[in-house]
Parts: structure tokens; sequence; C-alpha cells
């Protein structure tokens, strides 16, 4: 069994709800995050031959939690094996074999983990597996207003929404085997020039 | 942003990649003596004691590293992940390191120690100690790291433990009043220093044009090539003074023997470097008290016959005074290659950056 999460980049406003539900839900400190929007655009409106503006200009948002990845990076440095898979393929922290040292937050490409100093631990984001386990969605999910979030078995996933999870400024998902589906924004029609003229807008808000 | 912050938040990290590697070559040499057989009785004695001053080098970077766990409560859990994940096998082969030489060290006060076992245990140990080094030197090649899994990164970690490695050698060998060859013992970090900064200039091209989506390398380590400019200031003059301290206390032996023990500490034939037995057993006793088996005394001719029999008594060529001097000088020139390695490996964690997002 492996669940995935499903963001649809082509509807998401980078409202926020998502991530101001999931540290609500998960009572999370101002320096961590489970789950982040990202802004990327780039590109620029410029005077064409006929004296009219031309636009290359784009941006769009895409909310980032951990992917749960097939060959995950944390799970693989983890020296204590804290950091594991459980029954639903989900990657999560076991509290009571954790040390702390913080590899799995320097090795994730999807900057998920992070090291709860007070508690002496790695934090991350587990899919909400209690939720799940009643039957509920990620309170993520559940929480966006423009349902632009979804959290299904990887196969249901990939068969509703597909498998494209390499979309900047994701890592290329042959690194690490995400359980991701994303529905392209209509930028990404253009994904060269996506790569070339684009960056994340919004570096600060990014814990 | 500045990988700063975080090169600082790894502080700890820092201290033990800059002490341990170090303080594990400086014990690999110091017990080479012991190991090969030059180093007999009481010299051996004096030199395996003082295997603790290399050994409690690397035991301070292993404490200091230990700092930055948020929960060392659960550290047994990490023997759990050897072979697994690098941290592990790095801190199994640490305390593998580290378990072998406090027993050794703890051997070495035995009255009457067995040659066979001490020479058995440095070899485990030696091996240990080279497992360790590299297990250091690749504990964060992971491949999502795209500035720490570069070919050119355990080399330079390797090169670090060269530089420091006999300089701290030649504090321990003065302590034990020991002849080490200690042109050799700063040759050895000079050549090891210039193939270090050539790396470090290399690995600073190859690191250059390397970004994720949140930061350039460039951001992260602002003015690359002064870090390494005060590297190479800085380990240059631990070499200069170590070669210095050599050029002093060589000179200064006491009694008659003068001539072949400055000739002795100063090159070919002794200590680690010799390549005869029948030297390595040669003897001059000078500065020290003769064994009933040692006959050869001070301002006298010795027999070549007489000095193959007698025991080595002849390493021990350091006066009391030249050997503090030597203590003294030594101990500056090795800390000024270790603060040149720690500014390396603090410029090493600034660098961190993943795939993607992380930083």
């Amino acid at each position: 069994m492996q669940y995935g999460f499903h963001v649809d980049a082509r509807r998401c406003t980078g409202c926020k709800t998502c991530a101001l539900a999931c540290t609500d839900f998960h009572d999370l400190s101002p320096d961590i995050a489970f789950r982040q929007v990202y802004e990327y655009g780039g590109g620029a409106w410029s005077r064409g031959a006929d004296g009219l503006p031309v636009g290359s200009a784009f941006a769009y948002y895409l909310s980032v939690a951990c992917n749960h990845c097939g060959n995950p990076a944390c799970v693989r440095v983890c020296p204590t094996g804290a950091m594991h898979k459980d029954e639903r393929g989900l990657v999560s922290v076991d509290a009571d074999r954790c040390i702390g040292c913080g590899y799995c937050a320097l090795s994730c490409p999807y900057r998920a983990p992070k090291v709860d100093r007070a508690a002496g631990h790695s934090a991350k984001c587990d899919g909400c597996t209690r939720r799940v386990a009643e039957g509920l969605a990620p309170v993520c999910v559940e929480a966006c207003p423009r349902r632009a979030l979804d959290f299904l078995p990887a196969d249901e996933l990939r068969e509703r929404y597909g498998d494209e999870a390499d979309l900047p400024p994701l890592p290329p998902a042959s690194a690490t085997a995400p359980n991701l589906a994303i529905t392209l924004p209509p930028a990404a029609s253009d994904l060269q020039a996506v790569r070339e003229r684009g960056c994340v807008l919004n570096p600060r808000e990014i814990v | 942003m500045t990988g700063f912050a975080t090169a600082f938040g790894e502080i700890t990290l820092v201290l033990f990649t800059t002490l341990a590697p170090s303080g594990a070559a400086a014990y690999l040499i110091m017990g080479l003596p012991v190991l090969t057989g030059r180093a007999t009785g009481e010299d051996a004695r004096r030199l395996n004691r003082l295997t603790c001053l290399p050994l409690l080098i690397a035991m301070a970077g292993l404490i200091a590293s230990a700092t930055h766990l948020g929960n060392p409560a659960n550290a047994l859990y990490v023997f759990t992940g050897a072979g697994r994940s690098p941290l592990s096998t790095e801190v199994c082969c640490a305390v593998a390191f580290l378990a072998l030489a406090g027993i050794f060290w703890l051997y070495s006060f035995a009255e009457e120690p067995r040659r066979w076992l001490q020479r058995a245990l440095l070899g485990a140990i030696d091996v240990s100690i080279v497992a360790f080094v590299a297990a250091v030197a690749y504990a964060y090649d992971v491949d999502t790291i795209i500035t720490w899994s570069l070919p050119l990164v355990p080399v330079a970690l390797v090169l670090n433990a060269l530089v420091g490695g006999p300089l701290i050698a030649l504090v321990g060998f003065a302590a034990a009043r020991w002849a080490a060859p200690w042109r050799l013992l700063v040759a050895l970090p000079a050549v090891a220093a210039v193939a270090n900064a050539a790396v470090y200039v290399v690995l600073g091209g190859d690191l250059a044009p390397l970004a994720n989506e949140l930061a350039s390398v460039s951001q992260l380590v602002p003015a690359y090539p002064v870090w390494v400019a005060a590297f190479v200031v800085l380990v240059f003059a631990g070499v200069v003074v170590a070669w210095r301290t050599g050029r002093r206390t060589a000179g200064m032996k006491e009694g008659a023997g003068h001539k072949r023990a400055a000739a002795f500490a100063s090159g070919a034939p002794a200590g680690i470097g010799a390549s005869s037995p029948a030297t390595a057993k040669a003897t001059a006793a000078v500065g020290t008290e003769a064994t009933a088996k040692a006959t050869a005394e001070v301002g006298t001719e010795v027999t070549a016959k007489a000095t193959a029999k007698a025991t080595a008594k002849v390493a021990v060529c350091f006066s009391r005074r030249a050997g503090r001097r030597a203590v003294v000088g030594y101990s500056a020139a090795a800390l000024l290659a270790l603060a040149g390695i720690f500014i390396m490996r603090f410029v090493f964690y600034m660098t961190h950056l993943t795939l993607g997002l992380g930083v």
C-alpha cells in the first residue's frame, strides 16, 4: 500500500489555507512548516515589432509537503531507522528512535523534514496518518478551498491524475521517486522557458 | 542568504570533522615505532602512554559532535544502521577506533605488557583508523546533496587528516622524547597542504556553477577564494613553525653523543623512516638511563657489533628541555594547521545545497 498527494497547479491560487490548516492541526511553531506554498514565476513584458506589448511573464503556485517518496533520501540516510515508511507507505518519524541529528533535513530535496530542537527529534508531514486510518483525508486536502489537493492510493492517484511530478521548483522526480501527481499549470506548456526564466518569488516566506 | 547560519548551526560537526580525522591520523603515525618494533622497552611504554594525546583530540571531536544531537538517549539505535546509513557507518568506525585505542592505552600501564598483543592491537587500531577516516570522508556523500557528493569532497577531508595528523604526531613524539624523523613528518603535511590547497581550488571551480531553486553556491559562500587563502596561510604557517621547531630542537641533545643523536633525529635511519633493522636496534643512550642490555655509553665509540646487540635507546635523544620546547613549537604548528582546516570545514557546511529546494 502506498499513498500519494495530488496538486492541481491550475487551480491553486496560493492562498496558503492548506499550510495554515496543517500548522494549526499539528500545532507547529512558526519555524516549522510541514506544507509550504511556493510562488514560482518569471518572464517579462516587452514591446513587439508592431508596437504592441508581448508578454512572456508567467506565475503559478505549488503547494509542497512530504511526497512520501518511493526512494526517500531521508530514510536512506537516517542512522537509527527512526525515519521509516509505515504500512501506508507514508514516511514518518519514530520519535522514540530519533536522535535529532538532522541528517534527514539535510538530505531531503523537498525540504520536508525539520528538526524540532525543542522536542529533540525530527518532525515532518506524516500524511495525517491517524486521520487516514479513520477514513479521513489529510487536513490540508480537506482545508483547500479550491479543491486543488487530493490524497489517494498511489495507483488510483496515477490513474486519475497521471504521473507528472517534474515541475520547478521541485527537484527531478528521478532523484527520490516522489508519490506525487501534479496537474501542470498553463505555463508548463513551455517547460524549458519556465526553467530558464523562473524563480521562487516568495523565498522569505519559506521555512 | 548565506550558508553561515547552516554552518554555524552545525558548528559541532565542523569541530568534529576538523579534530577527529587529524587525531586519528596522528594516532596511526604515533603507533608506527611500536608497531614496526623500532621502539621497545621504556621508549615503547612512553610512546604507548602518550597515544592518549591524539586519542583525546579525536574524542574531543566525537564528543563535540554528540552535543548537536537532539536526543542522545536514543544513540544506541545508531548501530542498527551500520552499512545502510553513512552516518551510522561513521559512528561505528569511530566507536571501534576509540574502544580499541582506549583498551590499548589502558594496557600500556601493564607492568609486563606482551609485545605481540600490543602490536596486534595497534594493527587492528590502524585498520579502524583508515576505515574511520574514510567513513568521515564519505559521511555526507548523498546523491541529493549536490555540493557534498562531489568526488573531491572526500579527497579534501583525507588530505585534511594528512595535514593535521603528522603535526599532532610530532607533538606526541616530542612529549615522549622520541626522535621521530621530523623532516619527514614536516614534509608530509607540507606536501599534503599543497595538494589540499589545489583540491580546494579545483573544488571551488566545481562548486561555483551549482545552484538550486532557492540559492546558489556563490550566494552561500561569498568570497570562497578568501577562505581558501586563509586556509593556505594558516596551514603553511603551521608547517613553517614545525620546520623551525624541528631545526631548533634537533640539535639540542644532552651528553657527548650529540652528533650521533642529531644525525639520527634529523635523518634517515631513525624511527619510522629507518630502513635497517640493525640501525633500529642501534643505541646511543643519550639522555636516558642505560638498561642492563644497553651497552652504548655516552662519549664512547660503539662498535658495529655492540650496536647491533644493544637495545633501542637511540631514539630518545631529546633532552627534557628540548622536549618541552619541541612540544610547545609543534603544538603551535598543529593549532595553526587545525585552524586552517577548521575554516575549510566551516566552508564545507556553508555550501550545503540539495537538488530542488534544500538549503
